[in-house]
């Protein structure tokens, strides 16, 4: 939160140079819509995006990784992590006047698993959590059903971000969609026109800024304006036209030629998180074979995949989760390369016999790999399948691609109807491995999880409960690199890249920042 | 005539509701589930998941659901948006002014570009100005609107600094969706336009008249073009239904509001209501428009009232 993020490149230091002015509009142009500004019940990264500059966490995390105090000062838990104390800081409000204190705490807390509330993101962060209690007016106690290490990470994130329990109450339902002071953060709500904008202005209240933030009090911007603008080309060029100041995510074609312009600066992000990865429906012949995954995995040139891709924007990922997350297995990389050769020999050893269409067959049927995908996409992922397409034909391998919408792919998945799958979640901790390869966590007709390679290994399942229950850092390092050593060594995904998050801005909007998570933060920008 | 209008006016009932049966139908056919949508693909627990469906009604049987939104939708409730829980007339009214403003600036624009353009191609059968006028109107109805959007923009907003290139707001906000709205609808009415006016052209009537000494543009003006604006009206009826569908197009390149974005994602998020209301909205105004446009016949050819007259006998 404090100062640019460590992996972000682009002239952010240069830019950076020069006395803070204080006042004006920044206008920020969005992919798309939030589905809401209230921290408990959204999940779109857009909507984080917004409420980032609204609501302040109990804690953040460093450009380097480490967690540092915000709205709590310090906080601990007992060895197996099932029960944490933080201690407030003394003397906030919210941005309508009510006390920062334990009761509010909880109160945040509470609601996030209450099931009538319905919250998205910060419901799973806290699903394990039992209870929480006001232990004195500025220390709270969290006791969660087991170990839950991952409590301290939830706290960084936008989707626990502080809301004021009278703003709420007062709003009720509508609170989503118009959270009238109900913030801590350096901004506060004035207005959402729908598909439109959101106008925030300057809270002058603030005085809480995270440790290690480059100024005190109130922020430099006077008002805030996000507009949502989905089409990406004019997105970016209202930016290089000057009619507005900063745009979200930029087409990888346009990034090179962008990053030459002197009018604007380009800040790409490696994203704390799961990579990209291509799922394996392992419950599902003949992918449920390890040697069959290993074929695919070998076949892929992702170097050259990049490249023609994403112009080498995005980063090879070498494991399941990013570098920049605690606890990354970099033994991992460089562990494996292109090699057509040694596929078509793991095939042939499988029975799958090249046939004369040019796909390899067994027993009368051709090789298929069923990817399905989402339309329309926002990071070229179709590209991707359809590059995907064409390499593994070289090995015999025939990729049905089946683009659907968002809510068809849900559905397809629920069924296990697919044989691999792209996919990555937005979550800075290791944890977000369990989502990705717990058993608990295998959709089904009934259940909606990530674990969309099915993977039902009880060695995984109980060295991840492990890792969630405990706080010694040298256990939780050899936890997560088995974890890690396990999932590659299993093809259970290949993992393909880095996800980068990319943001373009003016060259008179100086001091943007990027949290650990990649979020930008507006507390100490300023217009020249 | 008070007859006619009722009897189009009781026609557009049944389709109204057939366009709402089939909506709600071909919804649940599609494979897809609104519940994870709703819940924005968090991993949800077997528990979250039912009790959304409880709530959402959609443990039900399917034609109690489609009862209970057609009970509703007559009494004006469109039920409320899966996503953020905001009631569907809303949502629609907050977007509709948007939306309104642009298919009425699309289809004046289009009606003037293509009833003056296919008057004058008419008028210079052959010539120069015919020739450049119909290759305009073939360009202009091949082009997709969103390349012709882009174009526009990088034109007249990024290199020219003249309009805004996105958002919703006054004229100036207005005038380059309109256009590249409008261009597609436009070549299609000054085709037909042209024809029928080189139609009516070659009436013995217009012989008579020119015998009788009446000058070219006075003929043009008080017999041609009336006779010429029939087809053009009907069109013009037909493309308030394709402005309408090209706006979720144009308003999404635009970054405009509007209930086309509006549609965009809801379809993409399996958002039932909020598709089911967006639908059969767009459906009582096609539905109405095209009233509108059989009952004006009456008024712009007199021909037309008497049979509707004799018709009645």
């Amino acid at each position: 939160m404090a100062a640019c993020a460590g992996s972000s490149t682009g002239s952010s230091s240069g830019a950076a140079a020069g006395t803070p002015k204080t006042g004006g509009t920044f206008t920020v142009e969005l992919a798309s819509s939030p589905d809401g500004l209230d921290p408990g019940a959204i999940g779109t990264h857009a909507a984080e995006e917004v409420t980032n500059q609204m609501y302040a966490e109990l804690v953040s995390q460093s450009p380097a990784g480490a967690y540092v105090p915000w709205l709590a000062t310090s906080w601990s838990s007992n060895s197996d992590a099932s029960v944490w104390t933080l201690n407030l800081r003394h003397g906030v409000t919210f941005q309508d006047g009510t006390p920062f204190n334990a009761a509010a705490v909880c109160f945040n807390f509470d609601r996030a698993i209450s099931p009538s509330e319905q919250s998205k993101g910060a419901g799973i962060l806290l699903a394990p959590m039992k209870s929480c209690t006001a232990v004195s007016t500025y220390q709270v106690k969290v006791t969660f059903k087991q170990g839950y290490e991952p409590f301290l990470n939830a706290l960084t994130t936008p989707l626990l971000g502080m809301v004021s329990p009278t703003a709420v109450k007062k709003q009720g339902a509508n609170f989503n969609l118009n959270p009238v002071k109900g913030g801590s953060g350096p901004f506060e709500f004035v207005k959402w026109i729908q598909n439109d904008e959101i106008e925030l202005k300057a809270w002058p209240g603030y005085k809480t800024p995270p440790a290690g933030a480059s100024h005190k009090g109130a922020a430099y911007l006077s008002n805030i304006t996000f507009k949502i603008v989905p089409e990406t080309s004019v997105r970016i060029g209202s930016v290089v036209s000057k009619q507005f100041d900063a745009a979200e995510t930029i087409l990888p074609a346009e990034y090179a030629s962008l990053k030459k312009n002197p009018a604007v600066n380009v800040y790409n992000v490696a994203e704390a998180a799961a990579t990209y990865q291509l799922a394996f429906n392992t419950a599902k012949a003949p992918w449920n074979s390890l040697q069959m995954r290993q074929a695919v995995q070998d076949a892929i040139n992702v170097p050259q995949l990049l490249q023609a891709i994403y112009f080498g924007v995005e980063k090879q990922a070498w494991s399941t989760i990013a570098p920049n997350v605690q606890y990354y297995d970099s033994s991992l990389e460089n562990s494996w390369k292109h090699d057509s050769a040694k596929a078509g020999q793991l095939l042939d050893s499988q029975g799958w016999k090249m046939g004369p269409g040019g796909y390899r067959e067994k027993d009368g049927q051709t090789l298929t790999l069923q990817d399905v995908d989402t339309s329309p996409d926002a990071n070229s992922d179709q590209q991707v399948d359809v590059f995907l397409q064409q390499q593994l034909k070289s090995v015999g391998i025939n990729v049905v691609i089946k683009d659907m919408t968002q809510a068809q792919e849900d559905s397809a998945i629920q069924a296990g109807n697919y044989d691999v799958v792209g996919t990555s979640l937005g979550l800075s901790s290791p944890n977000v491995m369990n989502f990705l390869f717990n058993s608990a966590f295998i959709p089904s007709a009934t259940s909606f999880g990530f674990n969309w390679a099915q993977v039902n290994n009880p060695q995984l399942d109980s060295l991840l409960s492990q890792g969630q229950g405990t706080t010694n850092q040298a256990q939780l390092q050899s936890i997560y690199a088995r974890a890690q050593q396990m999932v590659a060594s299993n093809v259970w995904t290949i993992p393909l890249y880095v996800t980068a998050y990319t943001f373009v801005a003016g060259s008179n909007v100086h001091g943007i920042s990027f949290e650990f998570a990649a979020y930008p933060d507006f507390y100490s920008t300023w217009l020249s | 005539m008070g007859l006619y209008a009722l009897r189009r006016v009781l026609v557009g009932i049944p389709l109204v509701v057939g366009v709402s049966v089939m909506v709600f139908v071909i919804l649940h056919l599609v494979p897809g589930n609104p519940v994870a949508a709703a819940l924005a693909g968090s991993p949800a627990t077997p528990t979250a998941v039912r009790n959304l469906e409880v709530q959402y009604g959609l443990n039900r049987p399917l034609w109690t659901q489609y009862w209970d939104f057609a009970v509703h939708a007559v009494h004006g409730d469109l039920g409320q948006s899966y996503t953020d829980g905001q009631s569907v007339t809303s949502l629609i009214g907050s977007q509709l002014g948007a939306t309104v403003q642009l298919t009425v600036a699309a289809l004046i624009l289009t009606a003037v570009l293509g009833i003056a353009g296919g008057v004058a191609a008419a008028v210079r059968q052959g010539g120069r100005l015919d020739q450049l006028l119909r290759f305009l109107s073939i360009w202009g109805s091949s082009m997709p609107q969103f390349w012709t959007g882009i174009m526009l923009i990088i034109l007249l907003s990024f290199t020219v600094h003249l309009f805004p290139a996105s958002g919703t707001g006054g004229i100036s906000y207005l005038v380059l969706p309109a256009v590249s709205l409008a261009l597609l609808s436009s070549g299609i009415v000054l085709r037909v336009v042209r024809n029928a006016t080189l139609e009516t052209l070659s009436q013995p009537y217009v012989t008579a008249l020119e015998a009788k000494g009446l000058s070219r543009r006075a003929i043009i003006r008080r017999h041609v073009l009336r006779n010429a604006l029939i087809p053009a009206v009907t069109v013009l009826g037909v493309q308030v239904g394709s402005l309408l569908s090209g706006a979720v197009i144009v308003e999404n390149v635009f970054g405009r509001q509007g209930i086309g974005s509006l549609l965009v994602t809801a379809i993409e998020q399996k958002n039932y209501p909020l598709v089911q209301g967006l639908m059969l909205f767009i459906a009582v105004t096609y539905v109405v428009v095209n009233m509108i446009v059989d009952i004006s016949y009456g008024y712009l050819d007199p021909r037309v009232r008497t049979t509707m007259s004799e018709g009645r006998r």
